[in-house]
């Protein structure tokens, strides 16, 4: 089997949570310095296909490739130092509720590399000051809003300049003004820090502004793959029905359909 | 393994395991501040001993065996075990909760993403700190169960402070001692396993949490009881006497 070139590759991924079938052969490719937007209803599996790219889960079959690294064979130590190429936002942020935002930052740094102090807290500094959050340094997470959380996750997962970072839902829950400047920072990082990005959402505005590419998941298949003006002009009905958020088409009549034979 | 090869990995860059602070914080809170609870309980503890076998043994004329009774007792027995019941309950439940509700809230999952061992991380200087200091506090528990049976011996039985150290002193083998202190590295080791496994497979939310608490501490009581049994059975075929 050939080794990809690709920043992501995923092959013919299947994955099922006990009886549930989340993702049914799915594939799917990221180019460097691309931003791909992975769509999709709620419990679909988008935060699922981050975590597999992690490597915090395993698929029950195919592969998944970072890089030439074989993420699904590779051996725990090993997938613990490729994990430091890649930044991970989660949705609900996932800060250490125990320690300051400045302490939260800088824990990859005090953790994974030989920096002094004086280093770390200019990384820190410059992190922060780069997601609008230097004065709220001292600040235990519970003191801040959700907004604020998930600017420092972003902040921390680029403590250590990742080629890679992974977002999940980075403006759900936002306000509109904090959820462009969350969107903003992603593709100022794409354009000067050369970094890809895979962002999963459904939040339709965010998903158009940050996307180079946009990749529908349903029924645990991409089902459409597109850049953001011809996903726009979809026929795929699903597809179709998902952007216009009606109540008419495919998706609802599948959930109707599971409802009737319950 | 793979927390000890990331150990012996950060070793050889000449990297600590893990930060002294984080060390010092976890020591403070199981050793220096379990202090009180341990030292109070183990003072009541050795006046309600010293007074019931006191009255038991004034009918023998053999009171001047308190003063063995209650060091040899808690030295070998009673100290270890009391601090390890006491513990399992202070800081095996705390350790439980901490970390459950870092893992439902994700957190540990984003220490995983970051590269960083949560074994290493998390649990290794929670349990080397509980391992560690569980002699220290077991220490203070026989000190002042002992103590406090020096005051009801001069109270209730005329045994003088002298003449009562000198009976401890003779009745007590060094052998009591390493045995107590065996004990206790075994005890912190077994609390601290146990609230860290429990912590880190917690499922179900605040619920969850609160389930894995409660069998943590069971189960570390239990574990406590059932080893220190084990070990004197051990023992004594060993060293009948």
């Amino acid at each position: 089997m050939t080794k990809p070139t690709h920043m992501v590759e995923l092959r013919d991924v299947y994955m099922q949570f006990e009886e549930k079938k989340i993702l049914d052969d799915l594939s799917l490719r990221v180019e460097p310095q691309e931003r791909l937007v992975v769509m999709g209803q709620t419990g679909s599996g988008k935060s699922t296909i981050l975590r597999l790219i992690l490597g915090t889960l395993r698929p029950n079959s195919g592969s998944i490739f970072f890089k030439q690294f074989e993420i699904t064979r590779l051996q725990r130590r090993k997938l613990q130092a490729v994990r430091q190429h890649m930044g991970m936002v989660y949705q609900y942020s996932a800060l250490l509720s125990s320690r300051n935002v400045r302490d939260n930052v800088a824990l990859p740094l005090e953790e994974l590399t030989d920096k002094s102090r004086a280093e770390i807290d200019k990384i820190v500094d410059e992190k922060l000051e780069l997601v609008g959050m230097k004065d709220s340094k001292d600040l235990l997470p519970e003191e801040l809003s959700g907004g604020m959380r998930k600017r420092v996750a972003l902040a921390r997962s680029l403590v250590l300049e990742p080629e890679l970072i992974l977002l999940d839902e980075p403006s759900a829950g936002l306000d509109p003004v904090i959820a462009s400047v969350i969107d903003e920072l992603i593709i100022s990082l794409s354009e000067t820090a050369k970094v890809t990005s895979i962002t999963v959402t459904h939040e339709m505005d965010s998903a158009f502004r940050i996307g180079t590419r946009m990749a529908m998941l349903y029924q645990g298949k991409i089902i459409e793959e597109a850049e953001p003006e011809e996903f726009k002009q979809s026929k795929n009905p699903v597809v179709a029905q998902f952007l216009s958020g009606s109540t008419e088409g495919p998706i609802l009549e599948g959930s109707l359909d599971a409802i009737t034979k319950k | 393994m793979n927390t000890f090869e990331e150990t012996f990995e950060r070793i050889q860059h000449g990297r600590v395991p893990f930060r002294a602070a984080s060390f010092f914080r976890h020591t403070e809170r199981t050793g220096v501040d379990s202090v009180p609870l341990v030292g109070l309980v183990s003072f009541f503890l050795g006046l309600t001993m010293a007074l019931l076998t006191g009255y038991q043994l004034q009918r023998f004329g053999t009171e001047r065996l308190i003063p063995g009774l209650v060091a040899i007792g808690f030295t070998r027995e009673l100290g270890p075990l009391l601090t390890g019941i006491m513990l399992a309950a202070r800081i095996g439940a705390a350790f439980t909760a901490e970390l459950g509700t870092m893992q439902v809230s994700e957190e540990v999952e984003a220490i995983e993403a970051m590269g960083i061992g949560p074994l290493r991380f998390l649990v290794a200087p929670r349990m080397l700190a509980l391992v560690l200091l569980m002699p220290c506090l077991s220490t203070v528990s026989n000190i002042a169960a002992i103590f406090a049976s020096s005051l009801i011996c001069k109270a209730y039985f005329s045994i003088a402070f002298p003449y009562f150290l000198d009976l401890v002193k003779d009745s007590l083998l060094i052998r009591d001692i390493i045995t107590g202190i065996l004990k206790s590295f075994l005890f912190g080791l077994l609390i601290s396993a146990i609230a860290c496994y429990r912590g880190l497979t917690v499922k179900g939310g605040a619920a969850g949490v609160g389930t894995s608490t409660t069998s943590s501490v069971v189960t570390a009581v239990t574990a406590v009881i059932g080893f220190d049994t084990l070990y004197n059975v051990v023992y004594t075929t060993f060293y009948p006497t």
